[in-house]
């Protein structure tokens, strides 16, 4: 498989705070194409922090990062921005869709910021809206469906640039049982069925249950880096 | 997206446009009337009687002296006439008398005219209550009715006038009052005498010769360079070109000094207009951070953020703004065929200033365009702050909003 990011010697030093914060010290990993990687550990570890650095919404203190070969540590924020857009799929744990928006409108809003034609926006929002099974819901605002939809909604979002990696910083954390199963089940299905690539940050034990790959960190360190089949 | 946002806070979003309209159509109608009351001023005083330009010799404007005339030169006259914007030019002769029927005797300002030719510019003739206007060659005279209710004189009483004429000889005779206008200036209403020319240079045996040639032009707008050319013209003549605003300084600081305090209320009422909209663009600056926070991270730009604002804005303050517009629109059109006339102590007060007690409305679409302006200007301003936030925008800090 193609190695999709290459973390090199990662330090992310806060100095922000009185006493400077080692959130990354010093982390080497690798992702390849396909993945389904849960990154765990307490918190504090540094979970967030290294997928933010990985989705170039932060910049780290030093090492390298490289998607596709290419580092972007040194991208200015416009360079980053649109590696964000055309590379990387970001699902958060807030939902964080745009209101003002139907689902069906939030799931075309990065196409139409990769301007793409309208016809293909419509005809793969409605694709993406029936892979997560909102097929019913895509003229529906985001306060008007419950937190398992949205988070669909935004899962559907994230895949709709066709990214080469999506990013999902706690995706089931303010889920109940039954969505977290649903999401997992869909995303799972992506992984498998699309070869899309998820990088996971949770707590969520039927999270990490479902991951192929589980890199634990403490302390900014990786501490354990465990491949495993598939558990189903 | 930037309508529905808008839209987001009905309750917000209504405020700032209605304060925004309320404050435009203040300003607008505030405005108009002001320059519709100049207007009306200026058109008295100034088109009625002094014209916009005079043409005069360089020594007549100190002392106003009748022995400091000028010839009524035909080839002047055609000089006059070939500058691009000049209407017409009117042959002038003014001077003072005093003017007595039976015990009564004041003193009276002489107009001696082309009658025909200076209609065309005063259409003084549309102000007569009684009796006939004259003609050139009429023998007698049209007093204001001012003048003519202090002496007790009627159409067919006749007025004695005694005056200094021409390098020192006296000037004495009597003239038939042929007719009487009511001027609006009660200042000129109470003093006025108008003759035909000719007459008055029998009067005062200056034969040939002009106070002044008053110059009617197409455009108030276009009076500066009417009079450069003009100055540039007669330059090594001894002849002084001049403006109203030079020979009527006091109505000129009159409404200097009026347009000044109608400034300063406009822009209190920007002020207004620009602290309401710039609270509203704070409120939806602050209370989105998060939701810009995830645009960007999503692979926004940061320039299109920012349009996105503008637009917001735009649409709040065109609301607003055009709205407003479009209120004042038919009231400023109403009252510009129907201004207002002041009565009680304000009348007086217009009065003892020497104006006609009216308020008159403009109906200058620049009044418009500059409202439309100003206040665009002012919701550019207000974007200054969301532009700030934007690019300083820390993506992982507005996510953890």
């Amino acid at each position: 498989m193609d190695k999709v990011i290459e973390i090199k010697e990662l330090y992310k030093v806060y100095t922000e705070t009185a006493i400077p914060v080692k959130a990354i010290n010093g982390i080497n990993l690798e992702f390849k194409s396909g993945e389904f990687t849960a990154i765990v550990g307490p918190s504090g570890c540094g979970k967030t922090t290294l997928l933010n650095l990985i989705g170039g919404l932060d910049k780290p203190s030093e090492g390298i990062i490289l998607i596709d070969g290419v580092d972007i540590t040194d991208f200015s924020m416009s360079k980053l921005t649109d590696l964000r857009l055309w590379n990387i799929g970001f699902v958060f744990q807030a939902y964080n869709l745009i209101p003002v928006l139907t689902a069906k409108e939030n799931v075309e809003f990065i196409m139409q910021l990769q301007k793409k034609p309208k016809k293909e926006r419509e005809e793969r929002a409605l694709e993406l809206l029936n892979a997560v099974g909102l097929a019913d819901r895509i003229d529906v605002r985001p306060g008007k469906l419950s937190g398992g939809q949205q988070q669909r909604v935004a899962v559907a979002r994230a895949l709709a640039s066709k990214p080469k990696f999506i990013l999902a910083d706690e995706p089931t954390a303010n889920l109940d049982s039954k969505s977290t199963a649903t999401l997992l089940q869909i995303m799972q299905e992506l992984n498998e069925k699309e070869n899309i690539t998820f990088i996971f940050s949770t707590h969520d034990k039927r999270v990490v249950d479902k991951a192929k790959r589980v890199i634990t960190l403490d302390d900014g360190v990786v501490v354990s880096d465990e491949l495993g089949e598939l558990k189903v | 997206m930037a309508w529905r946002n808008i839209w987001r806070n009905k309750r917000r979003t209504l405020i700032a446009a209605a304060s925004l309209y309320f404050a435009i159509v203040f300003a607008i109608i505030m405005r108009s009337m002001q320059l519709g009351t100049y207007d009306i001023m200026i058109n008295n005083v100034v088109e009625s009687f002094s014209g916009f330009i005079q043409i005069q010799d360089s020594t007549y404007w100190l002392d106003k002296s009748i022995d400091d005339m000028m010839e009524d030169s035909k080839s002047i006259e055609e000089d006059v006439m070939n500058v691009q914007g000049v209407k017409s030019v009117l042959p002038r002769l003014e001077t003072f008398s005093l003017v007595s029927s039976g015990n009564k005797t004041k003193g009276a300002f002489i107009q001696g005219i082309n009658p025909e030719k200076d209609d065309a510019m005063t259409h003084i003739s549309k102000q007569l209550i009684s009796g006939n206007y004259i003609n050139s060659k009429s023998k007698g005279i049209v007093v204001t009715s001012g003048l003519a209710s202090f002496l007790g004189s009627r159409v067919g009483d006749t007025l004695v006038m005694i005056s200094q004429g021409y390098h020192g000889i006296s000037a004495a005779d009597q003239f038939p009052i042929l007719g009487i206008v009511k001027l609006p200036s009660p200042q000129l209403d109470n003093r006025l005498i108008i003759m035909p020319l000719e007459l008055v240079r029998e009067f005062t045996s200056a034969q040939g010769l002009v106070t002044s040639l008053t110059v009617n032009i197409d455009d108030r707008a276009n009076i500066e360079r009417i009079t450069k050319a003009l100055k540039s013209k007669f330059k090594g003549h001894s002849l002084s070109v001049l403006k109203w605003t030079e020979m009527n300084k006091t109505l000129e600081q009159q409404i200097a000094s009026d347009n000044a305090s109608g400034i300063i209320m406009l822009l209190i009422l920007y002020m207004v207009i620009f602290f309401g909209i710039l609270g509203t663009v704070i409120m939806m600056t602050s209370e989105r951070m998060k939701e810009f926070g995830v645009m960007v991270a999503v692979g926004m730009k940061r320039i299109k953020l920012i349009l996105l604002m503008l637009l917001e804005t735009l649409f709040i303050g065109l609301v607003g703004l055009l709205s407003g517009i479009a209120t004042t629109i038919p009231i400023i059109l109403y009252f510009y065929s129907h201004p207002i006339r002041l009565g009680g102590e304000m009348a007086k007060t217009y009065e003892a200033y020497g104006l006609e007690p009216l308020l008159g409305f403009s109906i200058d679409p620049m009044i418009l365009i500059n409202q439309f302006y100003s206040v665009l200007l002012l919701l550019l301003i207000t974007l200054i702050y969301p532009v700030l936030k934007i690019s300083k925008l820390n993506i992982i800090n507005a996510l953890r909003s």
